[in-house]
């Protein structure tokens, strides 16, 4: 009985903690469950990741599950901080591994993908009150198509799909000047800082 | 913003690409995409995705299950006490249960050594030389059967476990020779009803595959062929990590059970060239073999390269009582130690022959006069007669480095050796 209870309590313990402490409660114990518990929460995350790369459904599956085995064995030896993007990491280092290893199937990394990957954190930029005139001021030095394109997507806040039914432009170029749009503005921004400072 | 840190699930990306997404939510999750490349990267994928729904619960069984298995090595703090005390129990019992199954097969294998001399000898007399080989296999096989039941009526009881296990490894192996024999023997009928029930065999195993299952026991089949597809019958498989072996049947497949999934196992057969290959228990192998000569003419080769085949008129000559080569003791006051026997043995074994410039051994008599020490050893050793220049230095080192003598000392005796 006091295994039921145990259990219980694990479980509770499990569903509020903290990525980073269950990392440790998991490096400590080496119970498989609090590591099932951690993935779990980025599982259809990780499966996206794999769809995106593997374009097999099938294929995908078996990856996610490769990447939870090669997880079991990775986390006991690294020291992870922060373990959201370091699961990113690894499930796309496997994705291109795999990739990589399957003979007469060149791997072709679209530019897209290339420029999604760029983390600016520009919401952290964008709150700060004391930034906004100068946003502003930046905004309006966007070239043309980039400046109608963030306006709409973050003062309208309209969809990509919307922005391109409006302006009749395709939705994958609404979105690189909405990648491009943001670019420049913390380009500028940063500029501007310093000019400040 | 105010739903920066909603977390999405792969419902909301369904929604996302069905269209099936209200705009403002739509702009929300491009907004949090935007922010992380994760979620971004996700949201492309499920582009790709088929049944978002099944595909999701099917991952959460597979995951679990991996869990579960995994749960073995990975014992949960909070319940550790009565896990270790189950776990020291199951060990236990299974180093008790492997110590007694270890005693028993060293038991055996001193029975089965002694049978297959019997065996041997008694097969000789039926079959032509050369076949002897595979006649041989074949009784050892059939008998290890036998034990092997004997063994597992006697201890089922106590460890049904590994008795039953063993004799599954021996089956392939077992079924592929009783094709084998018969074949060889140019039985073709009985091949061809023996190949069925192989068949039939070969289908009970996979059918019993279910129930193994259970045991967590995977069974790793496939076939062999040449380089045109063709079934290579009687190619062995070994696997690397546990020394098993299996055997191919006349239609090139083979089986394995195996606790892992997979493994990594070498091909071989007479005429090919080994392979090693990597088996999985989900996909069936085909091993293509490459033909190659050198392993036929190699057998030859060292057969005929042997040093013993030279000698093998020396053995011979025991039945004539050593005259060619041998020893001829015509002092009777002098007599090797152990008999005249062992020393002829000892001339057989050690006398090396001289050859001439042709590389032809040359032939003759030596005789050599001889006494002996308080020890016994061979003293003033001279040549009295000689029909062999060459070979009396040989002669001489032989008698010298022989066994020692029994007689009197100072006492000359002679002795012959014959080349």
């Amino acid at each position: 009985m006091d295994n039921f209870i145990g259990l219980a309590f694990l479980k509770k313990i499990l569903s509020t903690e903290s990525d980073h402490d269950l990392v440790q409660l998991y490096k400590t114990a080496g119970n498989i469950d609090t590591l099932g518990e951690l993935y779990q929460r980025y599982m259809e995350l990780v499966y996206g990741v794999c769809l995106k790369y593997m374009k097999e459904p099938e294929e995908a599956k078996d990856c996610v599950i490769n990447i939870f085995e090669e997880l079991v064995m990775k986390l006991k030896k690294h020291e992870v901080d922060n373990f959201k993007p370091w699961l990113y990491q690894l499930a796309k280092n496997h994705c291109l591994m795999k990739l990589r290893s399957k003979k007469g199937r060149p791997v072709n990394i679209d530019i897209d993908v290339v420029h999604l990957s760029e983390n600016i954190h520009l919401d952290d930029v964008m709150e700060k009150e004391m930034h906004l005139t100068t946003m502003e001021s930046c905004i309006e030095q966007l070239p043309g198509e980039q400046k109608q394109a963030i306006k709409m997507f973050y003062l309208d806040e309209k969809c990509y799909r919307e922005i391109a039914e409006k302006t009749g432009t395709d939705i994958n170029k609404v979105r690189s000047f909405i990648q491009n749009g943001r670019r420049n503005l913390k380009i500028c921004m940063e500029k501007q800082a310093l000019q400040k400072a | 913003m105010k739903e920066k840190n909603k977390t999405y699930t792969a419902e909301d990306f369904a929604r996302y690409h069905a269209g099936t997404m209200p705009d403002n939510e739509m702009n929300a999750l491009e907004k949090a995409a935007l922010e992380d490349p994760f979620l971004e990267d996700a949201l492309e994928g499920y582009v790709h995705a088929h049944a978002v729904e099944s595909d999701i619960a099917e991952l959460q069984a597979r995951l679990t299950e991996k869990q579960k298995n995994k749960k073995v090595f990975f014992i949960s703090s909070v319940a550790q006490s009565k896990w270790w005390r189950i776990a020291a129990l199951f060990i236990v019992i299974a180093g008790a249960g492997y110590f007694f199954y270890r005693v028993n097969s060293v038991s055996k294998e001193h029975s089965l050594a002694k049978n297959e001399i019997k065996a041997s000898t008694e097969k000789k007399a039926n079959i032509a030389p050369g076949k002897t080989d595979s006649a041989i296999v074949k009784d050892d096989i059939a008998f290890e059967n036998q034990t092997e039941s004997k063994f597992a009526q006697k201890e089922e009881p106590a460890f049904p476990k590994e008795p039953r296990r063993e004799k599954e490894i021996i089956a392939p192996v077992q079924k592929s020779e009783s094709v084998q024999a018969p074949s060889q023997d140019n039985k073709l009928k009985d091949g061809i009803s023996s190949d069925s029930r192989l068949k039939e065999a070969y289908k009970k195993e996979v059918s019993k595959d279910a129930d193994l299952e259970v045991e967590k026991e995977y069974v790793l089949k496939g076939k062999v062929t040449d380089e045109n597809g063709h079934a290579v019958p009687f190619a062995s498989i070994t696997d690397k990590a546990r020394d098993k072996v299996a055997v191919t049947d006349t239609a090139g497949r083979f089986l394995f059970r195996s606790k892992d999934s997979s493994m990594q196992a070498t091909a071989s057969a007479a005429g090919y060239a080994s392979k090693d290959v990597k088996l999985k228990n989900d996909t069936p192998s085909t091993i293509a073999m490459n033909k190659t000569n050198a392993g036929l003419n190699e057998v030859v080769v060292t057969a005929l390269g042997k040093r013993k085949q030279l000698k093998e008129p020396a053995y011979a000559s025991k039945a004539l009582n050593g005259k060619v080569p041998g020893v001829q003791i015509t002092s009777p006051g002098l007599q090797p130690s152990g008999g005249k026997e062992k020393f002829d043995r000892y001339l057989e074994e050690n006398l090396t022959l001289t050859y001439d410039e042709n590389n032809e051994p040359l032939t003759g008599e030596v005789v050599l006069s001889f006494t002996i020490n308080k020890k016994g050893r061979p003293k003033n050793i001279k040549v009295v007669r000689s029909s062999c220049e060459p070979c009396e230095k040989e002669a001489i080192n032989l008698l010298e480095n022989g066994p020692a003598w029994i007689g009197r000392e100072h006492v000359p005796g002679t002795v012959m050796i014959k080349f």
